[in-house]
């Protein structure tokens, strides 16, 4: 008989090293999100025969690990504020993934510019994410793809702050306001990305607090945290580490006031794994079990496991 | 408009090269680029910030990670002539691909008749 909890579920973003770390703690990790991006190999539209082809046997490894567990999907691909047509072959693809793996009760989106407009190849790839201009443009932009994409997944959808290191000038909008917005007209909600705000605050960007200040607590549904590395002069959102104290001090300070929250999630990228180590990781997971305590949801935040 | 600004910012961030030469002369940016002023002002704030040269060193390892996962022995054998192969590929083709076995294909590809002329030299 499922129980229905009043506090956000404790997880991880999938990657292959997450089987591994699963089987040391099943009990600690409720939740997993998933990237479809990193599932299949996508060929690009002008592919000449099928253009998806699934990693079969990391998908299959999933279906056992989500068994019993609340599951998301976390995108990096669809780019949704540049200024090109929302990609209905991915959309379509993401849900049919979803459909397979018993559906996403959410889907997240960075929120940053991904994909190029006048590449060389449909669909070309920026490199790395890039940041969003935050005006009536980009919103309009954005709201058509959103609501197509309410639409073809049949779940809500999250975008998820980023991380920058050239701050764009003359903002119409700041970033908070823009997400306030999106969810306040009901197209979105946030995914609000703890470490990457630290990652901004390193590079010389205002402190996590003032963005989190402007933030609307009611827009937060998960919140990411990870660790990163100095690398030439800049911190790095690198996942490679575990959480640094002043983000867990963030996390204290404000999760408990996001009261639709449903999950709290560690990142870290799978080559580090062994350098992070299982016990570090564990000890790391029940840290986000104490903080998922302190959290008091309304009841329509609250989830049945 | 807001796609060659978009555009603008993923060549800048591709090339080293180009943003230097736009820090020299930004006008250069409305040769390729329609830009409103206030796009081209935040363009030429952006390249000249301290943070473009965090966001081209992301842009070349976020490049270089596939080559170093699926091709160690090959980069290895390249040595010092890696940097320069590699950098001629990312300039042709800045697009990236973020399944890094087909990145690795495009730059194995896109790079052999570079690596035949580095033969004599490196592979040898």
């Amino acid at each position: 008989m499922p129980t229905t909890r009043n506090r956000p579920a404790v997880g991880l973003l999938y990657n292959p090293a997450t089987p591994d770390l699963v089987n040391h703690a099943p009990e600690l990790v409720e939740y997993l999100a998933v990237m479809p991006d990193r599932l299949w190999f996508d060929f690009g539209p002008q592919a000449s025969g099928r253009r998806f082809h699934r990693t079969l046997e990391a998908i299959e490894e999933i279906r056992q690990y989500v068994r019993g567990r609340l599951l998301a999907g976390h995108g990096l691909g669809l780019s949704l504020p540049s200024a090109i047509p929302l990609d209905e072959e991915f959309v379509d693809a993401i849900a049919v993934m979803s459909a397979d793996l018993g559906g996403f009760q959410w889907f997240s989106e960075h929120l940053s510019v991904f994909l190029t407009p006048h590449g060389s190849v449909p669909n070309a790839q920026a490199g790395l994410g890039l940041p969003v201009i935050y005006d009536e443009e980009t919103f309009e932009i954005m709201r058509g793809k959103l609501l197509r994409m309410k639409s073809a997944l049949g779940c809500p959808i999250l975008m998820e702050n980023g991380s920058f290191f050239t701050p764009v000038p003359d903002l119409d909008m700041s970033e908070p306001a823009f997400l306030n917005r999106l969810q306040r007209e009901g197209l979105c909600d946030t995914l609000l990305d703890l470490h990457n705000l630290y990652v901004g605050w390193r590079n010389d960007s205002p402190p996590p607090s003032e963005y989190i200040e402007e933030l609307d607590p009611d827009a937060v549904v998960e919140i990411h945290l990870g660790g990163g590395d100095d690398f030439a002069g800049f911190y790095m959102d690198s996942h490679s580490g575990l959480t640094p104290p002043e983000v867990w001090q963030y996390a204290y300070d404000y999760v408990p006031r996001f009261k639709r929250l449903r999950a709290i999630t560690f990142e870290f990228q799978e080559t580090y794994y062994e350098r992070i180590g299982v016990d570090a990781l564990v000890a790391e997971l029940n840290q986000m079990h104490e903080l998922a305590a302190c959290c008091n949801l309304e009841a329509s935040a609250a989830h049945a496991r | 408009m807001l796609a060659d600004f978009q555009q603008a910012l993923a060549d800048l961030t591709a090339s080293p090269d180009f943003c230097r030469r736009v820090r020299q002369d930004p006008a250069i940016l409305h040769q390729t680029y329609q830009l409103t002023d206030r796009e081209w002002r935040r363009l030429t704030a952006i390249v000249n910030h301290r943070g473009m040269e965090c966001a081209c060193i992301l842009y070349r390892a976020n490049r270089l990670a596939p080559l170093a996962m699926n091709v160690p022995l090959t980069c290895r054998a390249l040595g010092s002539a890696l940097r320069d192969i590699v950098s001629e590929f990312w300039t042709e083709y800045p697009e990236t691909n973020v399944h890094f076995y087909i990145e690795t294909i495009d730059s194995a590809v896109s790079c052999r008749p570079r690596l035949r002329k580095a033969e004599g030299s490196v592979l040898k």
